[in-house]
């Protein structure tokens, strides 16, 4: 029965091309905007390299600090301090490693080989030994630097494939050194590139973050704020809610223990997908309404008014159908076998506009890469960067599946109610219509 | 004639009900869209109180502490020379005009923003007469001369203002337009005294055009503080705490400088740890910064949302004008053989199509009032926060003209985009022999 409704939907299309035009259209227009959404938001979620534990990750990074006589004397930072990583996240029942990161934000370093009058200018990133534990490089060549190296301050750095192709494009980097701030770092590790998209992991060269006193240096006029992005990965057997509780233990023991100051952290550890909402600032009124309604109101926008464009169409078309609904009907089709009839008749042109939409989406986010995946960030410090859209971030089943289940819901609320109502005519009425 | 077509409309309400449900919706939709463009581009349209052609920061580079590089054996007062040294370079450069040495907030779109308080007078520092200015700072070393290089207008002789020959002996405070007016009720203030918030006392130089530090914000209070000689609390960061700006002169080529310059200047520049590390032209400097704050994807956001909606709002009108034209070209038959010309059967749908938009504006109008009463309309900004109260206003963003500015574009917008969905089958439509027409009468 399908089939036949395909073969009608197909002769249809044939005979109105107008209406099939716009049909498409239509639905092309909305699946694609709706498909960029998606894919936005997929590559800010999903797991994807190399941060394949996205799920598996909560994040602490904004912190206040307030002083407790006067609540008015406050300073906030985007990071957490050194003492906060390394001492009170230090052996958590719950976390199986934890990651203290300071990204690049865009910035660049200078790096020579030994003894080369050439300098490459490239994007770094501090990182602690669990860094390579949290997040899943893939390693080309040689092995991250351990825990125990970064404590010692060990000289080494893992640089990336394109970086290693560009300094020593005909020999093996590994156990090369090059210069970097002037000191000399001999190169353990070589990983395949990482995009732009992920921009806490970006970037060409990953350093022991010991190697910046600054960064890892107590200030006690900082308390816990400091420059460090803490990725907590759950341990196996353990679920986000455990390893939530017992942070927040900590953090509240350590406010009942400080006389001065009250650390605020702002409902941290937040879930991996809701620390990307956190902009630069600390944000007191941060909830989930806040920054979901926003998309919300946009997501509704790009299915509804859509649909009420093919609900138009599918009406008018409904009426010069209303002959043929009767005659149907006079035979003993019941409204229910009709309406399934319209409904599979549009969902193939749905799925039609849907392909439409989809390709164009991948268009979309292929020729605006370099802005499109921050189209929503208020802060953009990573701009102009060219963020390379990989084979795993636009075909995986999750952007298929929701493609196709838009398509559904598109015609479902463009075609119910306008075959209902036709569908309401009594036979006479309908055949009638005719003369 | 009207009667005619308001007839029309109601004779076809089923179809007309879907169209006029999605003019509905897209207009609101539309309207939200509109009001963030309208008021990014009203505030980028203001002028920016400088010029832009013709000048570049000129980025200098240091040899950090453990640096191969760095000489460890050099004094503060060396790094000082050091620094002026490179301000000295490219003023004698023949293709400049002039340069300035500021302190790193004091360009335009300079990513730092500083801030005080300043006073008319010394008995009202702990009363309310206070005003929160935005605060530059400039040195005169080496000629340096904010006014000149970055094209700072004279409120009052609209040309460049110019300093004073005692300008390296004794500070001023220069302030834009509308803070002289806070603080004093009036422009003609040189050689008054104005106090910052720790009762320091400076005599006010003169007043300048409003000033935009960012573009895509409004204007807020400025002041310019010019002082002898450049200085940082860490020596070793002067090129961190501040900047050479400098400004051609007119007709020169940058390319051909640029390329003069770095072969030519720059190697002379390898001193006191510091090394010429390029240029940045204002505009390119203007364009980083509204591309970091988020600005330029607001604009995208925008833009896109605004098409996907009028696009919407094309395709339902063709999809509704073709069905109509095709149900009455019986009609459209009778109309032509009884004389109507192409243009009467054409302004009957244009007419259709207007009064169909109208109509959903008309209904949606109490909404967008109640949503811009409740919510407020946008007033977004790239400023800290607890700043943006401080931000000065101007009549197109305060609410009834700015409701109705965003109301007016909406409207306009939805009605081109209908006229113009309607006009392809309308055309069409308009154009057919009466005979043919009337062949299935």
């Amino acid at each position: 029965m399908i089939k036949l409704y395909f073969k009608q939907a197909w002769t249809m299309m044939k005979q109105n091309k107008l209406f099939t035009s716009i049909y498409v259209a239509g639905t092309g227009l909305s699946i694609a905007l709706v498909m960029t959404l998606f894919i936005i938001f997929y590559v800010k979620f999903a797991p994807i390299y190399p941060e394949h534990n996205r799920n598996r990750t909560l994040v602490v990074r904004t912190t206040k600090r307030i002083n407790k006589a006067n609540a008015g004397n406050w300073s906030t930072n985007m990071g957490t301090s050194w003492t906060f990583t390394n001492k009170m996240l230090a052996n958590l029942k719950h976390a199986e490693a934890v990651a203290a990161v300071i990204p690049s934000w865009g910035e660049k370093k200078q790096v020579s080989r030994i003894g080369g009058k050439e300098t490459i200018e490239v994007p770094h990133v501090l990182v602690n030994g669990d860094f390579w534990r949290v997040f899943t490089f893939d390693f080309i060549a040689g092995h991250p630097f351990e825990a125990h190296e970064m404590e010692a301050v060990s000289p080494v750095v893992v640089i990336s494939e394109s970086l290693a192709q560009q300094m020593f494009a005909n020999q093996a980097p590994l156990g090369e050194k090059l210069y970097l701030d002037g000191r000399e770092y001999t190169i353990c590790g070589v990983v395949k590139d990482v995009s732009n998209a992920t921009p806490v992991t970006a970037g060409d060269i990953w350093i022991p973050i010991t190697h910046y006193a600054q960064a890892v240096t107590e200030n006690p006029d900082m308390g816990l704020m400091g420059t460090i992005s803490n990725y907590l990965l759950v341990a196996e057997g353990s679920d986000k809610d455990d390893l939530r509780a017992e942070v927040l233990d900590i953090m509240n023991k350590y406010n009942q223990q400080d006389k001065e100051y009250y650390h605020e952290f702002f409902g941290q550890p937040d879930d991996y997908w809701m620390s990307t909402f956190r902009g630069g600032w600390a944000d007191e009124n941060f909830t989930v309404w806040s920054l979901l309604h926003e998309y919300i109101y946009i997501l509704l926008a790009f299915l509804i008014i859509p649909a009420l464009n093919l609900s138009g169409m599918i009406s008018n078309r409904m009426d010069s159908r209303m002959s043929e609904l009767g005659v149907r009907k006079a035979y003993g089709a019941t409204n229910g076998q009709i309406l399934s009839q319209v409904l599979w008749e549009n969902l193939f042109l749905t799925l039609a506009g849907g392909l439409v939409g989809l390709l164009l989406s991948y268009l979309i986010v292929e020729t605006a890469s370099n802005w499109i995946l921050t189209l929503f960030d208020d802060f953009n410090p990573n701009r102009n960067q060219a963020m390379e859209i990989t084979f795993e971030m636009l075909f995986n089943p999750v952007v298929f599946g929701s493609a196709l289940l838009f398509c559904v819901l598109l015609n479902l609320i463009s075609a119910l109610i306008p075959t209902t109502w036709a569908l309401r005519r009594s036979i006479i009425q309908s055949i009638h219509t005719k003369r | 004639m009207i009667k005619t077509i308001f007839k029309q409309i109601w004779n076809q309400r089923r179809t007309n009900g879907w169209i006029f449900l999605e003019l509905i919706i897209a207009g609101f939709f539309l309207w939200t869209v509109v009001d963030p463009v309208y008021v990014l581009t009203t505030r980028h349209l203001m002028p920016k109180g400088y010029e832009e052609e013709d000048r570049y920061i000129l980025n200098v580079g240091a040899y950090m502490p453990g640096h191969a590089m760095r000489d460890t054996t050099i004094s503060g007062d060396q790094i000082k020379e050091g620094y002026l040294r490179l301000a000295r370079l490219v003023k004698d450069c023949p293709e400049v005009e002039s340069i300035c040495i500021v302190n790193n907030a004091s360009f335009p779109n300079a990513g730092s923003w500083n801030g005080n308080e300043f006073y008319p007078d010394t008995a009202s520092v702990t009363a309310d007469r206070h005003v929160h200015v935005q605060h530059y700072e400039t040195f005169t070393d080496e000629g340096s001369d904010i006014f000149r290089t970055y094209g700072i207008k004279d409120v009052h002789t609209g040309k460049d203002l110019v300093l004073p020959e005692d300008a390296h002996a004794k500070v001023r405070c220069y302030l834009s337009e509308h803070l002289a007016l806070e603080l004093f009720g009036t422009t003609n203030v040189a050689g008054r005294q104005v106090y910052d918030g720790q009762k320091k006392g400076f005599e006010v130089g003169g007043v300048f055009k409003d000033l935009k530090h960012r573009d895509f914000e409004n204007y807020y209070n400025l002041s310019i503080k010019v002082s002898p000689t450049v200085w940082f609390w860490k020596p070793e960061n002067l090129h961190l705490g501040n900047a050479i700006i400098f400004r051609l002169k007119e007709g020169v080529d940058f390319d051909a400088f640029n390329t003069r310059f770095r072969t030519e200047v720059a190697p002379h520049m390898q001193t006191a740890n510091f090394y010429f590390n390029g240029f940045q032209p204002f505009k390119e400097a203007r364009q980083a910064n509204a591309e970091m704050r988020g600005v330029y994807n607001k604009l995208r956001l925008q833009y896109s949302l605004a098409t996907f909606a009028l696009l919407c709002i094309f395709l339902g009108m063709v999809g509704t004008f073709w069905v109509r034209c095709n149900a009455r070209r019986q009609e459209i038959g009778l109309m032509r053989s009884l004389g109507a010309s192409i243009g009467t059967i054409r302004f009957q749908f244009y007419g259709e199509a207007t009064l169909l938009v109208s109509m959903a504006f008309v209904c949606i109008l109490p909404a967008l009032a109640h949503v811009a009463k409740v919510n407020g309309m946008y007033g977004g900004s790239t400023i800290s926060p607890n700043l943006v109260e401080n931000l000065i206003t101007n009549w197109w963003t305060e609410s009834i003209p700015h409701f109705l500015m965003v109301s007016l574009i909406t409207y306009l917008l939805l009605l081109a985009v209908a006229i113009i969905g309607t006009a392809i089958p309308v055309n069409r439509a308009s154009r057919i022999l009466p005979a043919d027409a009337l062949r299935d009468e």
